[in-house]
């Protein structure tokens, strides 16, 4: 092995801490006889011994007090400012509202016709007799059935992975947001009761 | 090896504040450090401490623990550090490297330690400064910050052999700044 072969090696034999070995042994043997190797040799040690003094040096005295207080900063901002129900989740859930509404719409009319009108409708009568105002032609009815059953489905299987992905960080945006909302209405009925 | 506890994590992983001071505390001279030795210049490095801090902080709930607190921090530094290096584009000079040193020294100067080894120590740390950057990013993390072989090579994505080659090219070039001293 060539003189320049064994320097590579001796630096890691050095750092390694001159282990007794038997892979390093050739260097050894070539460190007995070669003068230029052992000054080598010499001077890594040297490196090595400098480097395991090598001094950190030492962070300002004013970097955690201005950290700090940008976090306070930050944390502030973040509470002053409206946070919604993360997207992956009220999207879909929107999306769901939507096709049990335009399904509820679409209801054939005679459902709706078949049920005798009471003479003093309740609430849920007045709701289905209102419904039925506003119900969509039912012509298509196969169409409407399959268009709104494919999306609700959609809209069901997004809300449902969204929700298998919710996160501690979703928890305390749900819990922001029902501080914000239940401090808002305080605010408001004590406003209207001051106006009274 | 920055150790931190699991306890300690979990608490600024909750949001609690004081704990991440705390934790700010028992770090912030390895990350200054690291973030000094790869920018060279104490108000960049002052900078980027502050800015891999609030990464860290905002970053802090998506720590699952899969490997050691420690490496994660120092994995978000380095890269922190290595970006702003490229974007500055420039060598940044070590004139106040020296004196971060004087002040460092002060502190851990040994009476026992020979006048000529002193002088032989500061002139290899200055050479240190003087390494092309990848072999002084690797003797930070290898002799300051005590990382592993294996530790650097998984937070640079090198290879094992990379690593060690580029230290022991580094330890070499070092032992050669030796010699015109020594002459």
């Amino acid at each position: 092995m060539s003189c320049e072969r064994f320097r590579e090696q001796l630096a890691q034999y050095i750092a390694d801490g001159e282990p007794a070995c038997s892979d390093y042994e050739p260097l050894r043997q070539h460190l007995v006889h070669c003068a230029r190797c052992q000054t080598l040799a010499k001077d890594l040690r040297i490196v090595e011994t400098a480097l395991a003094s090598y001094p950190l040096i030492v962070a300002p005295p004013t970097l955690r007090a201005e950290l700090m207080r940008t976090i306070m900063q930050e944390r502030q901002a973040l509470q002053e400012e409206w946070r919604l129900l993360p997207w992956d989740v009220w999207v879909p859930a929107v999306a769901f509202g939507l096709a049990l509404l335009i399904a509820l719409l679409s209801l054939p009319a005679q459902l709706w016709q078949a049920a005798p009108v009471p003479e003093s409708p309740d609430i849920w009568a007045k709701f289905g007799l209102w419904l039925n105002s506003l119900r969509l032609p039912n012509g298509d009815g196969l169409f409407w059935v399959t268009w709104v059953g494919v999306f609700a489905t959609t809209a069901g299987l997004g809300l449902c992975l969204s929700l298998t992905n919710w996160t501690h960080d979703h928890t305390r945006q749900v819990e922001d947001l029902e501080a914000r909302v239940a401090d808002t209405v305080t605010h408001l009925w004590d406003q209207t009761r001051r106006a009274h | 090896m920055i150790e931190i506890s699991p306890e300690l994590v979990a608490r600024c992983q909750r949001g609690d504040a004081r704990s991440f001071a705390q934790l700010v505390a028992e770090t912030q001279n390895d990350l200054y450090n690291l973030s000094y030795n790869i920018l060279h210049s104490h108000e960049e490095a002052e900078d980027m401490a502050q800015e891999i801090y609030m990464r860290v902080w905002r970053a802090l709930p998506t720590f699952r623990g899969d490997s050691k607190f420690g490496t994660w921090l120092y994995r978000i530094g380095v890269n922190a550090c290595l970006n702003r290096r490229r974007q500055l584009r420039t060598q940044l000079y070590i004139a106040d490297g020296d004196d971060a040193l004087e002040s460092q020294i002060a502190a851990d100067d040994d009476p026992a330690t020979s006048a000529l080894a002193s002088e032989r120590n500061r002139a290899l740390w200055a050479a240190v400064d003087r390494l092309p950057e990848k072999y002084r990013l690797m003797i930070t993390l290898f002799y300051q910050q005590q990382l592993s072989y294996d530790e650097i090579a998984s937070m640079l994505s090198l290879p094992l052999g990379t690593v060690k080659a580029h230290l022991n090219r580094a330890r070499q070039a070092l032992a050669a700044s030796l010699r015109p001293r020594q002459e």
